[in-house]
């Protein structure tokens, strides 16, 4: 027997061994999990070709069927790639234990098809798919397939995936020595990464390993997951050519550079169609201001939001005056021809850069292209600074959506020139619902006429609700959004007020009954005034829900419910009173009697966007305090 | 839909010349149309819809269907641009698309072309469309596309002109062939189709339709079978015999029977030692044999209609990759029961939520999804969907008529004979949604203590089972608190025990059981010095069915069903409640005959400080006219009321 062949069989007979741990072992340290990644590895190599910075980044994964449940779920698999992610190869197989054994069979058949993210109309994602055959208990699904990034700037983060535990992660970065990178690991407050740095003559090689993570629960009000998932970002900072030293991505004076390359040529020209338009909106205005919020309010009306990121296109904004001829434009165009017909107007406008807020990350800290996703205007009028995003029909002027509050803005001055501002967050008291409801007590329920003002993103909600709905669809908005009580809830006549479109104010009134609410026994009426219970259910479980709570923009609530005391009457019972503050919001409940009326008022402030994990025992003390109030009745009488 | 197996679609044609494009009314200079009164309200109208069918051959002497769709549109509000800015044109498989223009005609008349490199070829879900965002669209504007194809003959068609969105005020279906075909169409919902006309040796059938209203959901109800629609087949060629009927359901039969029922040797060897596996013994009762091999074959094998590869329906390559198209896995299935010496039937199901299949128009378009008929037992089976089981099918499938295609021998020959006859559903007493729940007060008499059970058995089971199979096991305990939470929403639940979850059970009648002891305080309020009980909670939230406007569509349901609950309720010690009458309700509905078809009935009984409440609810027909919307809901509210109940206790 040569050497060989007992290696051979050794290395089956560990082979072997190994498997029987690992499954029981995995099984030990995920319970209850029927499918597991054993390995989820990323390699990541750095070179320079043709005098600049590209990447390979190769994926080694293996999944694990530890139960025959479920296989269903895992026998697709999809691999995304695009003109930047280049596909270059691909094998999988899946490994069946046969008795004490193992057979590969290969992956034979695949199909690429474009993928489609939502919301856009039409991009150059493509998508590899293919079926793992022969999938059983104990089988192990193979994939490794490298991709090419030609522009190094397009560089994605590591992130582990979603849906399955991760036994063994790692991402392996190679780095020669004519390439300089930075890193950053986020979301990883405990240490779970390992990090090792092994420099070499040629090259470095960065590791970073993560074992046992679990995947993380879904949350309704949670943010994107790379706000709390761990995940490590690269990025090249300088590379060495023939012309010496190339500083990359260095800082935001780089990514700048690179951003500006796109807009560098960007209506070079007055197109004279536009320049009609523009002039017959300012026609006669005074004020920069008004000339500014009529063409933003041009734009909105006019330009339909349609997405396209086809290769390059997915950056280069198009020229405002073809964005006109068409009539829609993704957000690039939008921020294209808004910048256009301002300047035209004689007012200091610029393109500009920014992520909305499912995109965690900032310019500051990673001067990346993955900390935007996204392209508005800003205007400089009058010592200030306005945002303008055409991607919202219903965007005040001076509120811009609430999906870019409290984000960087990339402010592209000129060739040289840009500014780093933060887009302000509004405050509570900018969007209020101030609902007014009168009720008077019936023989089988309530009814009443409830009369409520909107104004900020309450009211932008409206406008933007009502603006795609017919008449039936109308009337079936207004029936849930003024729905309270009981489904039994009947609405009668309803009267919408678009009140001010600019401010977004609006006022939705309606009659309405609500049979079975309220009960009559013997006497005694009995009536829980609490018609909506805003703070019911919202105790957050802290042992389970690691991930922070977020709420699209800070609002002021303001309801009161006005029940006529009827002829012969009096109030036997009135609830206690409660009211909190702190930090996150601010809640006041109370009763008082006046002119023979009880007024059940209950006013919230919700004064913070994102709340973390370590303030939830702060949030659960008033929603734990509150529940009891919820739930009493006022007591009226016979005389 | 699905291709059938079928191998006679070539037809042998005579030669003819080569015909002309067919009109469609495309004007070099389009001109402004006015809205019907009746739309104007409308936030888009399809003013015309017009699609020429044209059967012809080319120059190479193929026969082809030429297609030609136009549409023109007018958008009235921005919801209407909304709506249709983005078009997505679907190009059906082995077609290529000859010609696809559209524009945009602004309300002040000017007209934009869409450059034709701004149409996009996508596939999406296995599916390849051609997609554009029209240009220059603004509100009041009217948008017109046309496209061209030559499409691969099949000798069916289905043309729906109905939307659920968007109103049709002008419809035309137009139908050429070589005048020695005849092809047999058919107007449905209302669709005039008018008689042939031939013109220079081409047979040309027209259809037409105006003001067809947009069709709506509405709770309750299928609006696909209603869709206005007109369908085609060929029927004779005058060239070959004029006195046969092509593509009868005896043909359909014949093929449909030969592509399933026949395997090769290697294949029969294949099955055989397959079937080994599953240790059946021939002993066994042919239903516990048909549930076990339903059993296994579901358990073992992953069924994905879009399985990918050419080999996915080859039944070797099934067993050795477990994964499987539809087809592989009907042919596999059907081949392990022949094996098993099971006798079975294929059988075509005329689906309540989908276009009906009319026996007497033979329309092959519409023979989709298949179940197996076992003769013996009298019951059905739905071999490729794995959350059905044996005798549940989904139910749409049945409480209809159906095709079988019944097995017959000529000679040594076997094949199948075709007849319809109906599927019958499950009673509605195999239905149950039923809840058994005893409830005292704590000491404290701020909670309530319950002790509850949940029994689910048929198709109500057949929504949940799934989860206690697919889900990781602590999904599947949040899953459970779920339903339990339906009584009461508590975080305190204790000793739950689920029984009976294992797909299989629901095939030995056993029922669904969840049972759990929860501490609530949701279910009481406070008035002063009386505690409110909400006891109509505890059956969870109910529809409310609301008047809204006139019903446009007959009340649909899945199944029949029936909902049993029992109460027990003790006062505690010191109290006494004012408001029992309360309880009592009788919401009952007769058909014609005398029979209750459906109902609310609740009553109670106190027996010292003991409170009993029965409430029995029962759907048992699937169908209610129009007319009957009123008594239907009636019974639905009933279950709503209960749900508001709310007990007064006060110190006696």
């Amino acid at each position: 027997m040569t050497n060989k062949i007992i290696l051979f069989i050794i290395s089956v007979f560990l082979l072997q061994a190994s498997y029987a741990q690992t499954a029981e072992e995995i099984k030990q340290i995920f319970p209850g999990y029927d499918i597991v990644y054993q390995n989820y590895e990323q390699e990541l190599n750095l070179y320079i070709k043709d005098g600049i910075p590209v990447a390979e980044r190769k994926n080694n994964i293996d999944i694990i069927m530890l139960t025959d449940k479920n296989i269903n779920m895992m026998s697709r698999y999809n691999i995304y790639h695009s003109g930047y992610s280049e596909l270059m190869q691909m094998d999988a197989y899946t490994r069946v234990p046969v008795g004490d054994k193992f057979k590969n069979i290969k992956v034979t058949d695949r199909k690429t098809t474009g993928s489609s993210s939502n919301n856009i109309f039409y991009d150059d994602m493509k998508e590899t798919s293919f079926d793992f055959p022969g999938l059983t208990q104990h089988a192990i699904a193979h994939v490794d397939y490298k991709l090419f990034y030609k522009d190094a700037h397009l560089l994605t983060a590591f992130y582990l995936p979603n849906y399955l535990p991760v036994l063994n992660a790692s991402y392996t970065v190679t780095v020669p020595n004519d390439i300089n990178i930075k890193y950053i690991v986020k979301n990883d407050p405990n240490g779970l990464f390992h990090f090792t740095e092994e420099k070499k003559k040629r090259e470095t090689i960065y590791r970073w390993s993560i074992n046992n993570v679990k995947p993380s629960d879904y949350y309704s009000n949670a943010p994107d997951l790379r706000y709390f998932q761990p995940l490590v970002i690269i990025y090249i900072s300088s590379y060495e050519n023939k012309e010496g030293i190339q500083p990359f991505l260095n800082s935001v004076d780089e990514l700048y550079k690179w951003n500006y390359s796109f807009v560098k040529n960007l209506n070079a020209t007055t197109d004279p169609h536009l320049k009609k338009i523009v002039d017959s909106l300012i026609n006669g205005q005074p004020s920069e201001i008004v000339k500014a919020q009529k063409i933003y309010q041009w734009v909105q009306q006019h330009i339909k939001y349609v997405a396209f990121e086809n290769g390059l296109e997915g950056f280069r904004p198009r020229q405002a005056e073809e964005v006109c001829a068409k009539r829609y434009g993704d957000c690039k165009d939008m921020s294209s021809i808004i910048t256009q017909m301002l300047r035209m107007a004689g007012i200091k406008a610029y393109y500009t850069w920014i992520g909305t807020r499912d995109l965690p990350f900032k310019y500051s800290e990673t001067p990346l292209p993955i900390v935007d996703n996204h392209m508005i205007s800003a205007a400089f009028i009058n010592g200030n600074w306005i945002f303008l995003d055409g991607t919202d029909p219903n965007a005040r002027f001076d509120m811009p959506p609430s999906f870019i509050q409290d984000k960087e803005a990339l402010i592209s001055i000129s060739e040289n020139e840009y500014k780093l501002l933060t887009v302000p967050v509004a405050m509570p008291e900018k969007s209020v619902l101030l609902d007014s409801t009168f009720i008077s007590l019936v023989d089988d329920g309530i009814k009443g006429f409830q009369s409520v003002n909107y104004n900020g993103y309450f009211g932008k909600e409206i406008y933007t609700s009502l603006l795609y709905r017919d008449e039936t669809e109308t009337k079936e908005y207004v029936n849930n959004k003024m729905s309270k009580g009981s489904n039994k809830f009947i609405l009668g006549k309803y009267t919408i007020l678009q009140t001010n479109p600019e401010e977004n104010l609006a006022n939705i009134s309606a009659y309405f009954e609500l049979p079975g609410y309220s009960k009559k026994v013997g006497s005694e009426y009995f009536i829980n005034l609490n018609l909506d219970k805003f703070l019911e259910n919202q105790v957050i479980d802290i042992e389970k829900r690691k991930v922070p709570r977020e709420t699209d923009y800070n609002y002021s609530i303001k309801q009161y419910h006005i029940l006529e005391i009827p002829k012969g009457y009096k109030v036997t019972y009135l609830p206690e009173n409660f009211s909190f503050e702190n930090d996150l919001i601010k809640i006041d409940m109370y009763y008082k009697i006046e002119n023979e009326k009880v007024i059940a008022a209950q006013e919230i402030k919700n004064k913070k966007l994102l709340i973390d994990p370590s303030e939830f025992a702060d949030w659960n003390i008033p929603m734990k305090a509150i529940q009891p109030f919820y739930k009493e009745s006022v007591v009226l009488e016979k005389k | 839909m699905r291709k059938i197996r079928c191998t006679t679609l070539a037809i042998l044609f005579a030669l003819t010349g080569i015909a002309q494009e067919p009109d469609t009314d495309w004007l070099a200079q389009p001109i402004a149309h006015t809205v019907r009164p009746a739309y104007a309200k409308e936030s888009a109208v399809i003013l015309e819809d017009q699609r020429v069918h044209e059967f012809r051959k080319d120059e190479k002497n193929v026969m082809w269907i030429f297609i030609t769709n136009r549409r023109l549109i007018k958008l009235n509000d921005d919801k209407g641009v909304e709506m249709y800015n983005k078009i997505y044109i679907f190009i059906p498989y082995n077609t290529e698309v000859l010609e696809m223009k559209a524009r945009t005609r602004q309300p002040n008349g000017k007209v934009v072309n869409l450059p034709a490199n701004k149409i996009f070829e996508v596939e999406e879900e296995g599916k390849k469309y051609k997609k554009f965002a029209l240009e220059g669209i603004e509100k009041g504007s009217e948008i017109e596309y046309l496209v061209r194809f030559k499409k691969e003959i099949a000798t069916f068609g289905l043309e729906i002109f109905q939307s659920e969105k968007t109103a049709y005020e002008r419809t035309k279906f137009t139908l050429i062939c070589p005048d020695y075909l005849i092809f047999a169409v058919k107007g449905y919902n209302g669709f005039t189709v008018s008689p042939d006309s031939i013109i220079d040796k081409k047979r040309i059938v027209i259809a037409t339709e105006e003001n067809i209203d947009a069709l709506d959901e509405e709770k309750y109800s299928a609006t696909t079978p209603y869709n206005k629609n007109v369908q085609y087949k060929l029927s004779y060629n005058l060239d070959k015999d004029k006195t046969v009927r092509l593509y009868t359901w005896n043909e359909l039969a014949k093929n449909v029977y030969n592509n399933y029922n026949s395997f090769s040797d290697k294949e029969l060897k294949v099955i055989d030692n397959y079937y080994k596996q599953m240790k059946l013994s021939d002993d066994m009762p042919e239903k516990s044999r048909i549930v076990a091999i339903e059993d296994f074959l579901k358990t073992n094998i992953n069924i994905g209609e879009n399985a990918i590869g050419e080999d996915a329906d080859k039944i070797e390559r099934i067993i050795k990759t477990k994964v499987a198209g539809n087809f592989g896995f009907t042919r596999l299935f059907i081949g392990i029961l022949q094996k098993a010496g099971i006798n079975n039937q294929i059988v075509f199901p005329s689906k309540r939520d989908d276009y009906p299949i009319d026996e007497k128009f033979e329309n092959y378009r519409l023979i989709d999804d298949l179940l197996l008929y076992f003769p013996a037992t009298g019951n059905f089976l739905d071999p490729v969907n794995p959350a059905n089981r044996y005798p549940f099918v989904q139910p749409y499938y049945a409480g209809t008529r159906g095709l079988f295609l019944k097995g017959t021998t000529i000679g040594s020959f076997k094949t199948a004979i075709a007849s319809f006859d109906s599927i019958p559903l499950r009673p509605y007493e195999e239905n149950g949604n039923n809840l058994y729940i005893q409830i005292r007060f704590n000491s404290q008499k701020d909670s309530l203590l319950l002790h509850s059970k949940q029994s689910l058995s048929g198709y109500s089971a057949s929504s949940y089972r799934p989860a206690y199979s697919f889900l990781t096991k602590d999904k599947q305990d949040d899953f459970t608190k779920d339903i339990i939470r339906s009584i009461c929403k508590s975080e305190n639940i204790r000793n739950i025990k689920v029984e009976n979850s294992a797909m299989t059970d629901c095939s030995k009648d056993l029922p669904l059981n969840i049972i759990a002891d929860i501490t609530c305080s949701g279910l009481i309020e406070k008035a002063g010095n009386k505690i409110l009980f909400k006891i109509g909670e505890v059956i969870g939230s109910q529809e409310q069915m609301y008047q809204e406007k006139k019903r446009q569509l007959p009340i649909l349901i899945q199944y029949p069903h029936a909902l049993d609950r029992e109460i027990s309720f003790t006062i505690p010690a010191g109290y006494q409640v004012k408001n029992l009458n309360d309880l009592n309700l009788h919401i009952t509905d007769k058909n014609a005959e005398g029979t209750e078809t459906m109902g609310f009935i609740s009553t109670y009984t106190l027996t010292g400080s003991e409170l009993v409440v029965n409430l029995h609810e029962f759907y048992k027909e699937i169908f209610y006219p129009v007319n009957r919307i009123d008594d239907f809901r009636n019974v639905v509210n009933a279950a709503a009321d209960f749900n508001k109940i709310v007990l007064v206790l006060e110190k006696k």
